[in-house]
């Protein structure tokens, strides 16, 4: 038996499903109930890093720090670059709350359709 | 798979993920036919092969949103089916044995000793869907993955997990068997079918 004609009897081995099997399916997905699974550790651990930010920036402008030196070592590192990778820092923290919240929003609005 | 199937199925998914489940319902009139077929080959009653499928297209359905297009809609689908149907058989062991099903198709369809002159189509359909539910799991999937859902071996592999080199062997063998099986229950017939 080649590989045409293998092909052509698999084909007819198709199977159907009953015919109320669509309707039953949607009813359970309607009787499913909505977990919204959101995990508040890592919002828990980004928080507390937004907040050390928030201060070592509130500290490095109202000082009006040039430079950040750390343990009296030769290692500077300019205010503003801390500065900027804060801001980018808070950014992504917004961001990654407005994605949670569109999710919950997004199951919310699944449920009632 | 088919280009056209494939965006179709990426217009609907996109619909699904702004929030309408009508094209949920869509997707699952495309593919259910051929999932069911497919969980027939690991669960051999049928009617426990739909309350799973049932239960596989219910994490589709929670999972959806998830979907990243890395791979086609319906390879992604069928694995979740084929795990599934796995994780019921590990669990309940409802495996019917190749022997029993192998014995009920020898009773039931016993064509070659009838001799008709032309096989019906549903007889036909049904002596080949017998046949195929006869044969070990991983052949009848294996060879229903890839005649019947058109997958390649790199997309079979992702299904299933076998190697590349399983499922060359699988292939190879479940279509002598098909063939071995079908000469058992149709005798001269098997002219007719092929």
């Amino acid at each position: 038996m080649n590989e045409d004609q293998t092909k052509h009897i698999v084909k007819e081995s198709l199977l159907k499903t009953s015919d109320s099997f669509t309707d039953a399916l949607m009813q359970k997905i309607e009787q499913q109930p909505v977990e919204v699974k959101v995990s508040t550790q890592p919002l828990i651990f980004l928080c507390v890093l937004a907040l050390f930010f928030i201060f070592s920036l509130a500290y490095l402008i109202g000082e009006g720090v040039p430079e950040l030196k750390i343990l009296d070592l030769q290692f500077k590192i300019p205010a503003l670059l801390l500065q900027i990778m804060g801001s980018f820092f808070i950014l992504y923290i917004f961001s990654q709350i407005l994605n949670i919240y569109k999710n919950i929003l997004q199951f919310k609005q699944l449920k009632i359709s | 798979m088919n280009t056209t199937q494939t965006n179709k199925d990426l217009i609907l998914i996109a619909r699904f993920k702004e929030g309408d489940t009508s094209a949920f319902r869509q997707l699952v009139e495309s593919y259910k036919d051929v999932s069911f077929t497919l969980a027939c080959s690991i669960i051999k009653d049928e009617n426990t092969a739909e309350d799973i499928l049932q239960d596989a297209f219910i994490k589709v359905y929670q999972n959806l949103h998830k979907f990243q297009n890395k791979s086609s809609f319906a390879t992604w689908l069928y694995k979740i089916v084929v795990n599934t149907c796995f994780d019921v058989t590990k669990k309940q062991g409802r495996n019917i044995p190749t022997e029993e099903v192998q014995q009920e198709i020898n009773t039931e369809y016993s064509y070659a000793e009838t001799s008709s002159d032309e096989l019906l189509q549903s007889e036909r359909q049904a002596i080949i869907q017998s046949t195929l539910s006869s044969m070990k799991t991983d052949e009848a999937l294996v060879l229903r993955l890839h005649y019947l859902s058109e997958l390649s071996i790199q997309e079979i592999i992702e299904i299933t997990g076998y190697s590349a080199s399983k499922i060359k062997v699988t292939l190879h063998r479940g279509r002598k068997n098909l063939h071995d099986n079908l000469k058992v229950s149709l005798g001269q017939e098997i002219k007719s079918l092929i």
